[in-house]
């Protein structure tokens, strides 16, 4: 789900669509944005349980500081989904909850 | 007779004056500091609306009412698509987001001195309009995820702290404990502790424990703060 007009920017231009991997399988995503927000238009919102109420768990502050969106980026453990831009080809892993 | 004046949602001390600016006849006045809340001058306003489509904050609403009759009209900000159409049946929302009624789409004006922001006027009943924040069109094919019964009543408790999941009610028995010296209570609870190093939480902590124990954060001690600043790896400390 993505919006492609705003009511107060108008219009919006989306760059050129990529290919990246969501555990192996290919996916669309526009280049430069979050991986965060191609994960979700794939469908992916948890990305991991607590270790104490065993709750999902996904992007939550969406600025790089909660540490709730890490996923493993191109065999990179502990990245932060919501602050890194998607490229040509991205491998991520996520654990299927 | 007809009477026009507008409602303001604004309660807090931030610095925030565009509609003071916009008012052709000064009818509402934020003044000095910048921070203050907005007086409004009823006498002075011709309910052009201009302020409810500038507020930032979408937090000013225009009604207007006639003697006599039952029913008042809501001019209010509207941010989404798709834009309702005239004659519209719209349910009404409070300040709460609760539906309190429904009402019928009078006016829809969009122009490009308002960037964008819609403004759409109501027509509601006299006993409800006065608590009319936004509206609601509902499509035929809406499937709306039903709140489940009491889903809202039973909440108690909350992670203060999401990283090691430290309950609010688990701070306050602490804090009741004696332990309030922010210092300690960081190791015993582990709020701040965690992978987001306090950002998230030392400000919610820091609040609570002022609201137990009445003391000023000052008063409070600061847990010391430890390099790196987020969290690096290794490798980038050494090569």
């Amino acid at each position: 789900m993505y919006i492609y007009e705003h009511p107060i920017l108008g219009k919006i231009n989306k760059s050129p669509k990529v290919t990246i991997y969501i555990n192996g399988r290919p996916h669309e995503g526009y280049l430069g944005e979050p991986v965060a927000s191609a994960l979700w238009a794939a469908g992916v919102r948890a990305y991991k349980l607590t270790k104490r109420f065993h709750e999902p768990r996904g992007p939550f502050c969406f600025i790089g500081r909660c540490t709730d969106c890490e996923v493993e980026i191109d065999g990179i453990p502990r990245v932060k989904a919501c602050v890194t831009p998607v490229k040509e080809g991205m491998s991520i892993r996520v654990p299927d909850l | 007779m007809k009477r026009k004046y507008i409602l303001i949602d604004c309660f807090q001390d931030i610095p925030c004056n565009p509609c003071e600016e916009i008012c052709p006849h000064k009818a509402i006045e934020v003044g000095s500091p910048i921070t203050r809340t907005p007086r409004y001058y009823e006498e002075r306003c011709d309910g052009c609306a201009k302020c409810v489509a500038v507020c930032p904050g979408l937090c000013i609403y225009l009604v207007e009412e006639e003697e006599g009759s039952d029913k008042m009209t809501i001019t209010l900000p509207y941010e989404f698509l798709p834009l309702p159409r005239k004659g519209e049946l719209a349910s009404v929302l409070d300040y709460n987001g609760r539906e309190v009624g429904q009402g019928i789409v009078k006016r829809v004006k969009n122009t490009k001195s308002e960037n964008g922001t819609a403004l759409i006027s109501v027509e509601v009943s006299r006993a409800i309009g006065l608590a009319a924040r936004n509206i609601l069109i509902r499509k035929t094919d809406d499937s709306e995820p039903e709140l489940v019964e009491g889903e809202r009543e039973s909440f108690t408790d909350f992670q203060i702290c999401r990283c090691e999941e430290v309950l609010l009610s688990e701070l306050r028995t602490l804090a009741k404990m004696g332990i309030v010296f922010a210092p300690n209570l960081r190791r015993f609870s582990r709020v701040g502790l965690g992978l987001c190093q306090g950002k998230a939480c030392s400000e919610l902590m820091f609040s609570e424990l002022s609201n137990i124990t009445g003391m000023t954060v000052g008063e409070l001690g600061h847990p010391k703060a430890r390099p790196p600043v987020r969290p690096i790896k290794l490798r980038e400390l050494f090569g």
